[in-house]
C-alpha cells in the first residue's frame, strides 16, 4: 500500500512558493495573533506530489475504467465535453458576489437548463442550490413546513410517512427538517402498501416522500390512487427522484400528482461523483409551493435580463452561503444541451431496457431476483446463503472486484435480505454486461467448489478484505 | 435498422417482451412517453459555439470582492491531478478494497484539516462552510441532550458574522426549537462585544456560541479572551475561520479552546465558480469524535495485516441510522477534499504562510494608499488596528452609485454592506489576496479617487 505523504516528508523541502511577503513595521499584527506552531503538512517536491496522487488515483476503480453497477447510484458515463462548460474562465472565475448586469451569460445558461428541468419533471418552479439530493430534501420538506404554517395548520401536520424502503436520507432530512417520520412497510410487491397507509394518514400528516421509481427499482402502479388519498388527506406529495433516470420523457412527475421533488445532477445529469461529491441537488415545485423555494433565485425580467431574487416574504430563507454547485449545474447543462429533445428519452429508455436485459442474464446466472417483473432502471435480487456454503451478498460483492467490476449495492434496500442492487445505465454496452453476468456465474459456481475463495476475497486488489469492525472500534482517522 | 435498434430489438428479444413499451409501467397511457419540449441535441461543436456565445455575454471584472470567497491563486498541479477520471468518476468509497486512492487522500484530508486548525479529529467534508455552521451548532446540541441530558435552547451568534451564514443557520434552524441570541459588535473597532458575549453566556439556557476569526468585516478578534470565557462555560465555543489561508499566519482555533472550528475551504485551491461546489471543513476536539456529522476515513488493516484505509464510524450515518442519524448527509465534497488535499501538499507549511503573509501584506497597501483619498469621501468604517485580508471603507456616495462606476471602469471595489449592515449603508468591504498585482492597487487607487470626486462633487 502506499505510504502517506506525511511519511514521505523532509523538513525544509518544497514544491510551490510565492515571493516572499514584506510584512513591514506599519501593517502590524500582535504577536498573540500569530501561530506558535506550524501545521504539520507534508514537505515535499511537486514530482512527489504528482506521483502520490497519480499512484492513488490508480488504486481506484472508477466509471472511466471499470463498470460500475452499483444500483440506486446512477453511475453513468461523464462525457468529457461537459466540462467544456464547468471550466470556462467566463464561469469558472466568477465571484459568486458579482452583480446580476455582469453575468447576463451564466444566468442565460443556468436558467436554459432550468427551463428544459422543468419541462423534463412537469413541474413549475425550480431551485438549484441544494448541494445534494439529502440537501434538497431538506429544502422541500421545509418548504411543507411553511406551507403548512401558512395555512395556520403547523401545529397538526407533523408527521411523515416513509416506506421502509426508502433511502436514509428521507427520515434523516424529515427529522432535521422539524417533523415525526412514521415508517410504513411497503407490500409484497415492493410497493407502498395502500392499507398501511390509509391506517396512518390523517390530519396530523404534512407529506408522503416517495422514490419513484422506487429503491427496488420498481415503478408504483398504484401512485394515481397514492396521490388522492395524500391529497384527499391535506397532506403533500414529495418525490424522491433519485431515480429520474429511469422518467426522462417516460413520464412526468407532475402528471402522476407530486407536488414537490428533487433532482441528483450526479445521477441523472451526469455530474461525476468525485468519490462521495461534490453533486448537486435540485428541488422543484407546483406552483402553490413557489413562494416558499429558498433564495438567491434567478429571474427573468420581461425585458430578457437576468436578474437576482435575493429575498422574498414567503421564503424558507438561504439554505447555503452562495447560489448553488454552479460548476456542476454547468456539467448537467451541457449535458442536457447535447441530449436534446430525443437523447433524454432516448436515455432512460436505454436505461430501463438495458436493466432488464442484465436482470434476465444475472436471473440466468443464478441470482434471484427481488420481484419477477419487468424492473425501471435497475433490479434488486438476493441470494441464499444456504444454498451456497454461507457464502453472503458481501463475499460475492468482494469477488466481483477481482474480476475487475466494482460491486453492486448491496444489503440495500433494508427490506431485501442479502440484497443485490444492480444499475447499468444506459452507457453500457450489451457485452459489457453479458461480461459482468459471466463473472457473477463464475462466482456462484465458485461458492460451491472453493467456497472459502469467495469468502475471502477480494485477492487481486491493492488490498486484501480489510477489517472494518476494528477501524470502528479503534479508530484512527488522521495520521 | 440502424445498430441502436437492432441492438435493443436483440436486448427485448432475451428478455422476453415484444417491445419496449412492453417494459412500461401500467398507468393510464396518456401519461406515458410525454413529447418533451426540449431544442434539438446540440453537438459538441455546438455546445462549445452555444458556451462562447454565453461566455460573450459575460462582464469580465476586476474584483475586490471577498466576503467569504476569495480568488487565491491555484497552482497547475492541482486540478491536473484532481481531474483524473480514477478520481472524478469514482463513486463513495463503500467498496473500499477497490478504493483506496479516494480514501487515502480523505485520510491525508482529515489529517491536514486537524493540522490547520489544531484539533483532534475531522470529517471526510461538508457542503460549504454555512453548512458546516450549521452542523457544528447541530452538534452541540446534540451534546447538551445525549450526553448531558439538557435541553437549552439558545446559540450566540455575532452580527459579525457571514450574514449569508447566520441566514442559512435560521433557515436549518427554523423548526427546531432553537433561539438565535445575536451578539453585536463594537460599534468603534468593530470586534465582538465581549461584555455582551459574558453577560449572555450567563444564561444556562445556551448550548453554544460562535465567534469568527478575522471576523467578517475582516478584523481579528481577540481569540485569546474568547477562548478564556470558554473555561468559564459550559457551552460550547464554535470557531470560524473565515478564510484558511490565514492559517498559515494565525493562531489556530485549537490554541484558543474552541470545540469545533469551521470554514469554507474554497480558497484552498478551488475556483470560484459563482459560489460552488464548494467544500465545508469541520473538525473538533476529541471529546466529540462520535458525533461527528457525514462521512470518516479511518486506517485499519487488511486480512494479511497490511496497512488500508475504509469509512467508518458509519453507525451514525443516515443510511444505517435513518431518523436517528447524526446528519441528513449523504453525498459530500470528496473531490474538492481531494483538490484541497493536493494545494496543501504542494504549499507545505512555508508555501502556506508565504500565500498568507503576500495576502495580508497586498491588503494592508491597498489599506494604506486608500486611506488619504478615504478621508476625502468618507471614512473607515472602524479603526482597523488589526485585520487580515479585508477591511471597510465608509464612502460618502450612496451605493447605487457604485454600479455606474463600476459599469464603466470594469472594476468593482468591493462588497456593497448596506442589505445586510443598514448601519453600514454606503459602506465597501475590499479585499485582496496574493494575486492582487501592483497595477490591480493602482486602479483600484484611481477608481476610489474617482469614487472620492464624485461624492465631494454629490456634496
Amino acid at each position: 500500500m502506499l505510504s502517506t505523504l506525511f511519511e514521505q516528508s523532509k523538513p525544509g523541502r518544497r514544491a510551490i512558493g510565492f515571493a516572499k511577503g514584506s510584512i513591514h513595521s506599519s501593517q502590524k499584527i500582535a504577536a498573540k495573533h500569530l501561530r506558535k506552531n506550524p501545521p504539520k503538512l507534508p514537505e515535499v517536491a511537486e514530482l512527489e506530489v504528482v506521483r502520490h496522487f497519480t499512484r492513488a488515483s490508480q488504486l481506484n476503480y472508477s466509471v472511466d475504467t471499470n463498470f460500475y453497477p452499483l444500483g440506486s447510484c446512477t453511475m453513468k458515463y461523464n462525457p468529457k465535453a461537459n466540462f467544456r462548460a464547468a471550466s470556462h474562465p467566463a464561469f469558472a472565475d466568477v465571484h459568486p458576489l458579482t452583480p446580476a448586469w455582469a453575468n447576463q451569460g451564466l444566468l442565460r445558461v443556468i436558467r436554459d437548463f432550468e427551463r428544459g428541468l422543468l419541462e423534463i419533471t412537469g413541474m413549475d418552479s425550480i431551485t438549484l442550490a441544494p448541494a445534494a439530493g439529502a440537501h434538497a430534501e431538506l429544502v422541500g420538506i421545509l418548504m411543507a413546513g411553511a406551507y403548512f404554517k401558512d395555512k395556520g395548520q403547523a401545529n397538526e401536520r407533523r408527521k411523515i410517512i416513509i416506506p421502509d424502503s426508502a433511502h436514509g436520507t428521507n427520515p434523516a432530512s424529515a427529522v432535521l427538517g422539524g417533523f415525526d417520520v412514521i415508517t410504513i412497510r411497503s407490500n409484497s410487491r415492493g410497493r407502498v402498501h395502500l392499507e398501511e397507509l390509509v391506517k396512518v394518514l390523517n390530519q396530523n400528516t404534512a407529506m408522503l416522500m416517495m422514490t419513484v421509481p422506487n429503491t427496488l427499482g420498481l415503478f408504483e402502479d398504484e401512485i394515481l390512487e397514492v396521490a388522492r388519498l395524500v391529497h384527499k388527506a391535506g397532506a403533500l406529495l414529495y418525490m424522491d427522484g433519485a431515480n429520474m433516470n429511469a422518467l426522462m420523457g417516460v413520464v412526468k412527475p407532475a402528471d402522476l400528482g407530486f407536488d414537490l421533488m428533487h433532482l441528483n445532477l450526479h445521477k441523472t445529469f451526469a455530474v461525476p461523483h468525485g468519490g462521495g461529491g461534490p453533486g448537486a441537488g435540485v428541488l422543484a415545485a407546483r406552483r402553490h409551493l413557489e413562494e416558499y423555494l429558498p433564495v438567491p433565485r434567478i429571474t427573468e425580467s420581461t425585458n430578457g435580463e437576468m436578474e437576482i431574487l435575493e429575498s422574498s416574504p414567503k421564503s424558507i430563507g438561504r439554505i447555503r452561503a452562495f447560489h448553488g454547485s454552479v460548476g456542476n449545474i454547468l456539467l448537467s447543462s451541457a449535458y442536457l444541451a447535447m441530449l436534446g429533445k430525443e437523447g433524454a428519452v432516448a436515455a432512460s429508455r436505454t436505461a430501463i431496457v438495458n436493466a432488464n436485459y442484465l436482470k434476465a442474464l444475472l436471473k440466468e446466472a443464478g441470482l434471484k431476483p427481488f420481484q419477477d417483473e419487468p424492473c425501471m432502471h435497475e433490479a434488486v435480487f438476493t441470494l441464499d446463503p444456504k444454498t451456497l456454503n454461507g457464502v453472503r451478498t458481501l463475499d460475492l460483492a468482494k469477488r466481483l472486484l477481482d474480476f475487475g467490476f466494482y460491486a453492486p449495492t448491496v444489503y440495500f434496500p433494508l427490506i431485501v435480505p442479502e440484497a443485490i442492487m444492480a444499475e447499468p445505465t444506459e452507457t453500457e454496452t450489451p457485452e459489457t454486461l453479458e461480461e459482468f453476468a459471466r463473472a457473477v456465474k463464475t462466482i456462484l459456481e465458485e461458492a460451491k467448489t472453493n467456497p472459502d475463495r469467495v469468502k475471502t476475497a477480494p485477492h487481486k486488489l491493492p488490498v486484501a478484505r480489510l477489517d472494518e469492525v476494528t477501524a470502528a472500534r479503534n479508530p484512527v482517522i488522521r495520521a | 435498422m440502424d445498430e441502436q435498434t437492432a441492438t435493443e430489438q436483440k436486448l427485448l428479444q432475451k428478455i422476453g417482451v415484444k417491445s419496449f413499451e412492453d417494459l412500461l409501467p401500467p398507468i393510464p397511457k396518456e401519461l406515458l412517453l410525454p413529447s418533451l419540449g426540449l431544442p434539438p441535441a446540440k453537438t459538441e461543436l455546438e455546445l462549445a459555439q452555444y458556451l462562447d456565445h454565453a461566455a460573450e455575454k459575460n462582464i469580465p471584472l476586476k474584483s475586490f470582492l471577498g466576503a467569504g470567497a476569495y480568488d487565491h491563486f491555484i497552482p497547475q498541479a492541482v486540478w491536473d491531478l484532481t481531474k483524473r477520471g480514477e478520481f472524478l468518476t469514482a463513486y463513495t468509497p463503500y467498496q473500499a478494497e477497490a478504493s483506496q486512492g479516494t480514501l487515502i487522500a480523505l485520510f491525508e484530508f482529515q489529517t491536514m484539516v486537524c493540522e490547520l486548525f489544531g484539533m483532534d479529529a475531522s470529517n471526510a467534508s461538508l457542503y460549504d462552510g454555512a453548512t458546516a455552521l450549521v452542523e457544528a451548532v447541530l452538534l452541540a446540541r446534540r451534546w447538551f441532550s445525549e450526553e448531558l441530558a439538557l435541553t437549552p435552547k439558545k446559540i450566540l451568534v455575532p452580527r459579525a458574522l457571514h450574514p449569508q451564514w447566520r441566514s442559512t443557520l435560521s433557515t436549518y434552524l427554523r423548526n427546531l426549537d432553537v433561539e438565535i441570541v445575536e451578539i453585536p459588535y463594537d460599534g468603534k473597532t468593530g470586534k465582538l462585544a465581549l461584555r455582551v458575549l459574558q453577560n449572555a453566556l450567563q444564561d444556562p439556557g445556551v448550548f453554544a456560541f460562535v465567534a469568527g476569526q478575522p471576523n467578517f468585516f475582516g478584523i481579528l478578534e481577540d481569540m485569546d479572551q474568547i477562548g478564556e470565557i470558554r473555561t468559564k462555560t459550559q457551552a460550547l465555543f464554535i470557531s470560524v475561520v473565515n478564510n484558511p489561508i490565514s492559517l498559515g499566519i494565525l493562531e489556530p482555533p485549537g490554541s484558543y479552546n474552541a470545540d469545533i472550528a469551521v470554514a469554507d475551504g474554497q480558497p484552498l485551491g478551488i475556483p470560484m465558480t459563482y459560489g460552488g461546489p464548494s467544500l465545508g471543513l469541520f473538525a473538533v476536539k476529541k471529546d466529540y469524535l462520535r458525533r461527528i456529522p457525514g462521512r470518516i476515513c479511518g486506517r485499519t488493516v487488511d486480512r494479511n495485516g497490511q496497512t488500508g484505509y475504509t469509512l467508518t464510524l458509519q453507525t451514525r450515518e443516515q443510511h444505517i441510522r435513518r431518523e436517528k442519524a447524526t446528519s441528513n448527509i449523504c453525498t459530500n465534497q470528496t473531490l474538492c477534499a481531494i483538490a484541497a488535499t493536493i494545494y496543501l501538499s504542494l504549499l507545505g507549511p512555508e508555501g502556506l504562510k508565504e500565500a498568507a503573509e503576500l495576502t495580508f501584506s497586498k491588503a494592508h497597501e491597498i489599506w494604506e494608499r486608500s486611506r488619504y483619498i478615504i478621508a476625502r469621501a468618507g471614512e473607515p468604517a472602524f479603526d482597523h488596528e488589526e485585520f487580515f485580508q479585508e477591511f471597510i471603507w465608509k464612502t460618502r456616495l450612496p451605493a447605487e452609485r457604485l454600479e455606474a462606476i463600476c459599469r464603466e471602469t470594469r472594476l468593482l471595489p468591493g462588497y456593497p454592506l448596506g442589505r445586510d449592515y443598514p448601519e453600514l449603508k454606503d459602506s465597501l468591504l475590499i479585499a485582496a489576496t496574493e494575486k492582487t498585482s501592483e497595477a490591480d492597487i493602482n486602479n483600484l487607487a484611481k477608481v476610489l479617487n474617482n469614487y472620492a470626486l464624485n461624492a465631494i462633487r454629490t456634496k
